[in-house]
C-alpha cells in the first residue's frame, strides 16, 4: 500500500518532465493514452483499487483522482501551449511587407481653382446664400449699362473686353453681370453668390486673359454697409482665421456706393508683410436696381466680388497666373 | 499719376514732420489709392550753384577747358575757382552746377583739389548722371545748364527742391476733380483740418477770369456751344527762346513730364497744378479765325504732335482755321500749328469740352493724351477762365507774354447743370451704422467738401456740390463722403439678419460639383482650359458649322469660343506628352459656346446663341500605372463605359452606346451616348490621322456629355424592388457567333421569353482565332437565373436553356462543342 501511494506520486513528476520534450499533438495525444487511456498506468492503479481492503480503499482512492486531475491539467495546459505555438507560427508566415506601394489605378485631383471655390461656395452657403450661375456670353445690357456703366462711361476702360464677330455679344469681364441676371429672375429677398469665368484682354504673369470672379449679391428691406463688413470680416476669419488684419478703403466701382476694396496683411514666407488686394464690394446702386425693375426705395443691397485665381494663387502660393490653365498633370497632382 | 510732395508743399502747410509715408496713408484712406511713394534721392553735399566766368583751351589737351566759375561771395572767400572741365557744352555765361572741393557725390566719390596735365583746379562741373538727377533735366551729353536766374552760391540741393518724395496714385475713374496738384490738396485740406492753403495756394483758389478792355469777339466761332460749352481762347505776345526755369523743370520732371520748351512746358505745368488741359497754338500758323466745330471731309489728314498721322473722321470735334482742322480737340493738337523755339505770338486754348464726345475720340482713334485722360473724367467746366488767367501769368512772369486779347465763349445752357439733392441723416444711419460720427461732423465734412448744406427740417438736407465733382449725385454719393473722410475702418460692423432660406437646393450647383467628385474617386484631374480656342483644330475635329468668332482674339490660334471641350483638351495632351506625363486622365467642366441652328430658323430669324455646361474626359496612356501585381494594360473604350456610367449614375444598367459618326474619331470606334434614348454626348478614340496630325505619339480617348441635355433629362428614379428569398441558378454557355451580329443583339436574342426568369446575362469571355469558323467569334456568356416566387429546379433551367439555343439556331448561332 506504501508503496504503491508513493509510486501514484511520482507519477505528477515524471508525467511533467516526459511533457517537456514534446512539441506536437500527435505526440502529445500519445503520452496521455499512456496515462490515462484505456490501458494507462494511471487507470490501471484506479482499476487496482477494488483489490484494496476497505479500509485503505477510500484514502487511497481519493489520492489517485487528485493525481488525475492534475495529469488532466497537465495535458491541456500543454494542449493549448502547442495549438498557440502553431497559430504564431502561422501567422509569421502570413507576414507580408505593408512598406510596399498601394494597387492603384489613377488618382483624380481637383483644379486648385475648384478647390478654392467650393471652401468659398461653403461659407457662403452656410451664411444662407445661394450658389447661382449666368451666362458667359453675355450682351452689353447685362455686362456694362444695366451694371450703370453706359457706353462711353470712362469706367468700361477698365476693362479691355472681347467682343464676338459677328453678334452683338461680349466674353462677360466681371461676374458682376449675374447681379442683374439674379434680380431679374430671383425674388427677393435674395442673397447668392455667382462663382464663374471672366474674360479680359490681358496677360502676363498676373493677368490672364481669362480667369475667375466670385461675386456675392444681397437684396433685401434692410440690407447697410455695417452688414456686409460684418459678412466679409467673418469671410476673411473663415479664410485666414481670426488673426489676419483686414482693412476697407474707399474706392470706386459704377455699380455700387458707396465703394471699398477690401484688402488683407498678408505676411510672406520671409516674413515681410504687404497689403493684398482681396475684392471690391460696396452698396448696389440706385440705378442698378431701377434697371433690374427693383425699387431703390423699397430694397437695398450689397455686392462683393473677388478673384478667385489670386485667392487660389496665395492660399496654395502659386507665383504665375500662367501655371493654372497649362493643366500640367503634376502641377495637378498637388491639389 | 505722379505728383511730389515739395510741389504739393507749395500749396499746402504740411507739417514738416509729415511723412510721405502718412501722406500716402491718409490719401489711400481717401479712395485715391497710392501705389507707392518713390524718394527722390540728393546724395551729395557741396554741390552749388555757379556761373563760368571763361573758358579756355586747355594747352595740352584738346579735349579739356580751363574755367573760371564764380560759386558767389560766400563759398571758398568770394573768389572765382579754376576747374579743368571735358564738356563740350562748357562755355562762359552759363549758370552750372559745382561741387566744390571736399564735396561728395553719390557712389562715393569725393572732390579733390588737382592738378589736370599741367593746371589747377579745385572741383568739378557736374553732369545730371553725376549726382543721378533725371535726365532730362539738362542736356544729355554734358555738364547741366541751369536756367539764367540762378543764384550763384546757392546749395543746389535748396534751389532744386530735393530731396523730394513722389506719390504714385492710381486713381478710380470718377475722380477726374484729382487729376492735379490742386485737386490733391482740396482732398488732403477737407481730410485733415490742420492742414491749411498756403499764401500761394489761397492764390490760386482766388484766381479770377482774365478782364479787362482786351475782351475780343472774333478770335473764335463755337459751332457747336453743345460740345465745347465753355471755350477761352487768348491772344498772347510771347518770347519762345527763354529757357523755363529750373524749379518748373524739375516740377515736371517730378509728374512724369519731360521739359520741352518754356511754352510748352507752361501748359504743361498749369494742367498738373490746376488739372484743366491747355493748348498753345503758334499764331504767325493760323489763318484765323479760329473754328470749333465738326470735321466735314472725310478725307482730311491730320498729322498730330507726336508725327502720327490720322484720318479724320466725319464729326470728330475739331478746332480748325479757315483752312482746316488744326487739333483734334480735347485730345492733341497738330504738328502744323506747333509752337516752338521761333514762336512770338500763341493762341492760347483752355476749354471745357462734352465728356463722352472726348470719350468717343479717344475709342475711335485709340488715341489717349494726358489731356483727352482728364477730359473724359470731367474737368471742372468753371475752371477754364480761371486756369487761362493762371497760364497768363505765368507767361507774362517767364516768357515776357503780353496778352492781346482774350475771348471767352460760354454757352451756359449747355454747360453741366448741378443739381441738389437731399440727404437724410436716418438713411446715413440705415447705411453706415449708428455712434460713428455725429450730424453735426458730417454737416462739416460735406462743408469742408465744399459741398453747400442746407437744413430743411431736423435730420433733412439739401446738398448742392462743387462745380468739379461731377461724382456727387445722389444721396448715396454723399453717404460715401461721409465714410471716407471720417475713415472706412472707423464704420459700424453689424450682423446679417435675414430670412432662413434654402434657395441653394435649387440650383444645379451641387449637381455640377457632383459630376465633379465622381470623376475625381474615377481617377481623373481637373483640367481648365481656355473658352477660346484655335479655329482650325476646331474644324478638324468637325465641329466648326457652329462655332463663333471673337472679333479681337488676343491670340491668333485663340480666335473662337470653343463649341466642344475636346478642342481644348488636344492642345493640353500635347503639351503634357511633350513633358513627358505620359499617363493622362482630365475631365473639364464648363461652357461651350454655339449658334444654334435650330432657332436660327424660327420665325425671329434671329441667330440664338446657346452656351450649354458640357462635362468632358481625355484619357491617355495604360489603365494604370506600371506597378507590382498587376498586368499593364492600354485605356479602351470600355474603360471609358465604365466611367461613364459611374458619372451619369445608372446605378445597375448599361451605357446606351449606337454607333455614330464623328470627323474627329476613329470610325470603328466611336460612339453616340444616349439616356433614356436621348442622345446626349459622344465617346471614342481620337482619330489616327489626327492623332498623328497633333504629333501625339499614343492613341487618345475622348468623351463628352452635354449636362445642360442631362439635367433635362433628370435624375434616375429610385424604387425598391424586394430581393428574391430563393437561390440562384447559373450557367455558362461557350457559344459561336456571327461576326455581324453584336453583343447588344446577342443579348436581346437570348430574353426568348417573358415568362423566363433570366436575370442578368454577362460575357466573360471573347475570342478569335483561325481555329473557328469562318466568319465566326466565340463567347462564353453566364446566364443568372432567379425566380422571386420559388426555387428552381435543374429540369426547368435545362428547359430554358434549350429554349433559348433554339431561338439562337435561328440566326445560326451555336453552342461550340
Amino acid at each position: 500500500m506504501e508503496e504503491m501511494s508513493l509510486e501514484a506520486a511520482n507519477l505528477v513528476a515524471v508525467v511533467t518532465e516526459e511533457l517537456e520534450s514534446i512539441d506536437k499533438l500527435p505526440q502529445l495525444d500519445v503520452l496521455k493514452s499512456k496515462y490515462l487511456g484505456k490501458q494507462g498506468l494511471l487507470t490501471d492503479k484506479l482499476r487496482g483499487l477494488s483489490s484494496l481492503p476497505p479500509e485503505q480503499r477510500s484514502a487511497m482512492g481519493a489520492q489517485l483522482n487528485d493525481i488525475k486531475q492534475q495529469l488532466f491539467a497537465l495535458f491541456t495546459t500543454k494542449e493549448s501551449a502547442i495549438k498557440e505555438q502553431a497559430v504564431i507560427a502561422s501567422l509569421a508566415a502570413d507576414k507580408i511587407d505593408i512598406t510596399l506601394p498601394a494597387r492603384c489605378a489613377m488618382r483624380g485631383h481637383l483644379h486648385p481653382i475648384s478647390k478654392m471655390r467650393r471652401m468659398l461656395e461653403e461659407f457662403f452657403v452656410c451664411m444662407g446664400f445661394a450658389v447661382v450661375d449666368g451666362p458667359e456670353l453675355e450682351d452689353d445690357f447685362h455686362n456694362f449699362t444695366a451694371l450703370n456703366t453706359p457706353p462711353y462711361h470712362p469706367a468700361r476702360s477698365m476693362h479691355d473686353t472681347f467682343y464676338l464677330k459677328d453678334d452683338e455679344l461680349t466674353l462677360r469681364s466681371q461676374t458682376s453681370s449675374v447681379q442683374i441676371r439674379a434680380l431679374e429672375t430671383m425674388d427677393l429677398p435674395l442673397r447668392v453668390v455667382c462663382p464663374g469665368r471672366v474674360f479680359r484682354r490681358d496677360s502676363d504673369a498676373t493677368h490672364s486673359p481669362m480667369f475667375h470672379q466670385m461675386e456675392l449679391l444681397m437684396v433685401d428691406r434692410k440690407a447697410s454697409f455695417a452688414q456686409l463688413r460684418w459678412l466679409i470680416f467673418k469671410f476673411v476669419e473663415y479664410l485666414f482665421g481670426a488673426d489676419i488684419e483686414c482693412r476697407f478703403r474707399p474706392s470706386y466701382f459704377p455699380f455700387t456706393e458707396p465703394s471699398a476694396e477690401v484688402d488683407i496683411k498678408w505676411h510672406n514666407a520671409d516674413g515681410s508683410a504687404r497689403w493684398l488686394e482681396l475684392g471690391g464690394c460696396g452698396m448696389v446702386h440706385p440705378n442698378v436696381l431701377r434697371y433690374a425693375n427693383v425699387s431703390p426705395k423699397e430694397y437695398h443691397g450689397f455686392a462683393f466680388g473677388f478673384g478667385l485665381d489670386r485667392l487660389a494663387m496665395v492660399y496654395y502660393d502659386i507665383s504665375d497666373i500662367r501655371r493654372l490653365y497649362e493643366n500640367d498633370a503634376e502641377f495637378l497632382a498637388q491639389f | 499719376m505722379r505728383i511730389s510732395l515739395g510741389w504739393l508743399k507749395k500749396l499746402i502747410s504740411l507739417s514738416e514732420g509729415a511723412s510721405a509715408q502718412q501722406i500716402a496713408k491718409l490719401l489711400t484712406g481717401l479712395g485715391l489709392e497710392v501705389d507707392s511713394t518713390v524718394p527722390v534721392e540728393w546724395n551729395c553735399s557741396r554741390v552749388v550753384v555757379g556761373q563760368i566766368i571763361s573758358a579756355v583751351q586747355h594747352s595740352n589737351a584738346d579735349r579739356l577747358r580751363v574755367c573760371q566759375v564764380s560759386v558767389g561771395d560766400r563759398a571758398e572767400g568770394g573768389v572765382p575757382l579754376q576747374i579743368v572741365c571735358g564738356a563740350p557744352n562748357a562755355r562762359a555765361g552759363i549758370k552750372v552746377a559745382v561741387a566744390l572741393v571736399g564735396a561728395k557725390l553719390p557712389g562715393g566719390v569725393e572732390i579733390k583739389a588737382a592738378k589736370l596735365r599741367g593746371e589747377e583746379s579745385c572741383g568739378m562741373l557736374c553732369s545730371c548722371d553725376e549726382l543721378r538727377l533725371n535726365s532730362s533735366f539738362s542736356v544729355e551729353h554734358g555738364i547741366i545748364e541751369l536756367a539764367p536766374d540762378a543764384p550763384v552760391g546757392e546749395d543746389l540741393a535748396k534751389y532744386l527742391g530735393l530731396p523730394d518724395t513722389e506719390l504714385e496714385i492710381e486713381f478710380t475713374p470718377n475722380r477726374g476733380d484729382c487729376l492735379s496738384i490742386l485737386g490733391i490738396a482740396r482732398e488732403i485740406v477737407a481730410a485733415e483740418s490742420s492742414v491749411q492753403w498756403t499764401e500761394f495756394g489761397k492764390k490760386l483758389l482766388a484766381l479770377m477770369p482774365p478782364t479787362g478792355v482786351l475782351q475780343a469777339h472774333d478770335l473764335v466761332q463755337v459751332e457747336v456751344p453743345e460740345l465745347a460749352p465753355h471755350y477761352c481762347l487768348a491772344k498772347l505776345k510771347v518770347n519762345g527762346r527763354l529757357a523755363t526755369p529750373d524749379w518748373m523743370k524739375m516740377a515736371l520732371i517730378s509728374a512724369g513730364m519731360r521739359p520741352v520748351n518754356l511754352l510748352v512746358d507752361i501748359t504743361n505745368y498749369v494742367m498738373m497744378e490746376m488739372g484743366q488741359p491747355l493748348h498753345a497754338f503758334d499764331a504767325k500758323k493760323v489763318n484765323t479765325p479760329i473754328v470749333v466745330r465738326l470735321n466735314r471731309s472725310q478725307e482730311t489728314n491730320l498729322e498730330l504732335l507726336n508725327h502720327q498721322t490720322i484720318e479724320l473722321q466725319p464729326n470728330s470735334l475739331v478746332i480748325a482755321d479757315s483752312t482746316g482742322p488744326l487739333a483734334l480737340a480735347g485730345v492733341m493738337g497738330g504738328l502744323s500749328s506747333a509752337v516752338s523755339l521761333d514762336t512770338d505770338l500763341i493762341f492760347l486754348e483752355s476749354a471745357f469740352f462734352q465728356r463722352e464726345k472726348i470719350s468717343r475720340e479717344v475709342q475711335g482713334y485709340s488715341l489717349s493724351t494726358d489731356s483727352s485722360y482728364r477730359f473724359e473724367r470731367g474737368v471742372d467746366y468753371l475752371l477754364p477762365p480761371l486756369a487761362m488767367q493762371r497760364a497768363i501769368d505765368l507767361f507774362t512772369t517767364l516768357a515776357e507774354g503780353e496778352v492781346q486779347a482774350v475771348q471767352i465763349a460760354a454757352a451756359h445752357e449747355h454747360l453741366p447743370v448741378v443739381s441738389p439733392f437731399e440727404l437724410n441723416w436716418a438713411r446715413v444711419v440705415d447705411m453706415l451704422g449708428e455712434d460713428f460720427v455725429s450730424m453735426q461732423e458730417a454737416q462739416a465734412i460735406l462743408a469742408r467738401l465744399s459741398v453747400k448744406v442746407e437744413q430743411l427740417e431736423y435730420g433733412r438736407f439739401r446738398l448742392t456740390p462743387p462745380s468739379y465733382r461731377f461724382d456727387l449725385q445722389i444721396e448715396e454719393d454723399a453717404i460715401e463722403e461721409i465714410a471716407r473722410v471720417v475713415g472706412y475702418n472707423k464704420l459700424a460692423v453689424e450682423p446679417i439678419e435675414a430670412e432662413l432660406s434654402y434657395q441653394h437646393l435649387r440650383g444645379h450647383s451641387r449637381d455640377l460639383n457632383r459630376l465633379g467628385d465622381r470623376l475625381v474617386s474615377l481617377g481623373y484631374s481637373e483640367a481648365i482650359s481656355y473658352s477660346f480656342v484655335d479655329a482650325k483644330l476646331q474644324s478638324q475635329l468637325g465641329l466648326d458649322a457652329k462655332q463663333l468668332e471673337l472679333a479681337n482674339p488676343i491670340y491668333h490660334d485663340s480666335n473662337v469660343l470653343r463649341c466642344s471641350l475636346w478642342s481644348g483638351f488636344l492642345p493640353l495632351v500635347q503639351r503634357n506628352l511633350q513633358r513627358s506625363n505620359e499617363q493622362l486622365r482630365l475631365f473639364e467642366l464648363g461652357r461651350v459656346f454655339m449658334r444654334d441652328s435650330q432657332a436660327e430658323a424660327s420665325r425671329e430669324g434671329k441667330a440664338r446663341i446657346r452656351q450649354p455646361y458640357h462635362l468632358a474626359g481625355v484619357l491617355t496612356g495604360d489603365y494604370a500605372p506600371k506597378q507590382w501585381g498587376e498586368q499593364v494594360r492600354a485605356i479602351d473604350l470600355y474603360d471609358l463605359k465604365n466611367d461613364l456610367e459611374c458619372v451619369l449614375d445608372l446605378g445597375e444598367e448599361e451605357l446606351d452606346c449606337r454607333e455614330a459618326a464623328l470627323k474627329g474619331l476613329h470610325p470603328g470606334r466611336a460612339a453616340q451616348i444616349y439616356l433614356k434614348d436621348q442622345p446626349i454626348g459622344y465617346l471614342g478614340q481620337l482619330h489616327p490621322s489626327l492623332q498623328e496630325f497633333l504629333h501625339l505619339k499614343q492613341p487618345v480617348w475622348l468623351w463628352e456629355i452635354d449636362v445642360e441635355e442631362l439635367f433635362k433629362i433628370g435624375a434616375r428614379t429610385c424604387v425598391n424592388q424586394e430581393p428574391s428569398k430563393y437561390p440562384k441558378m447559373v450557367r455558362d454557355l461557350a457559344l459561336l457567333v456571327p461576326c455581324e451580329i453584336c453583343w447588344q443583339e446577342l443579348k436581346e436574342m437570348m430574353r426568348v421569353s417573358d415568362g423566363i426568369p433570366l436575370v442578368k446575362v454577362t460575357p466573360f469571355d471573347i475570342y478569335r482565332g483561325a481555329e473557328l469558323p469562318e466568319g465566326y467569334y466565340g463567347i462564353a456568356v453566364r446566364l443568372l437565373f432567379r425566380s422571386k416566387s420559388e426555387t428552381l429546379t435543374d429540369q426547368e433551367v435545362e428547359a430554358w436553356i434549350a429554349q433559348i439555343l433554339d431561338g439562337l439556331a435561328q440566326r445560326a448561332i451555336k453552342l461550340r462543342q
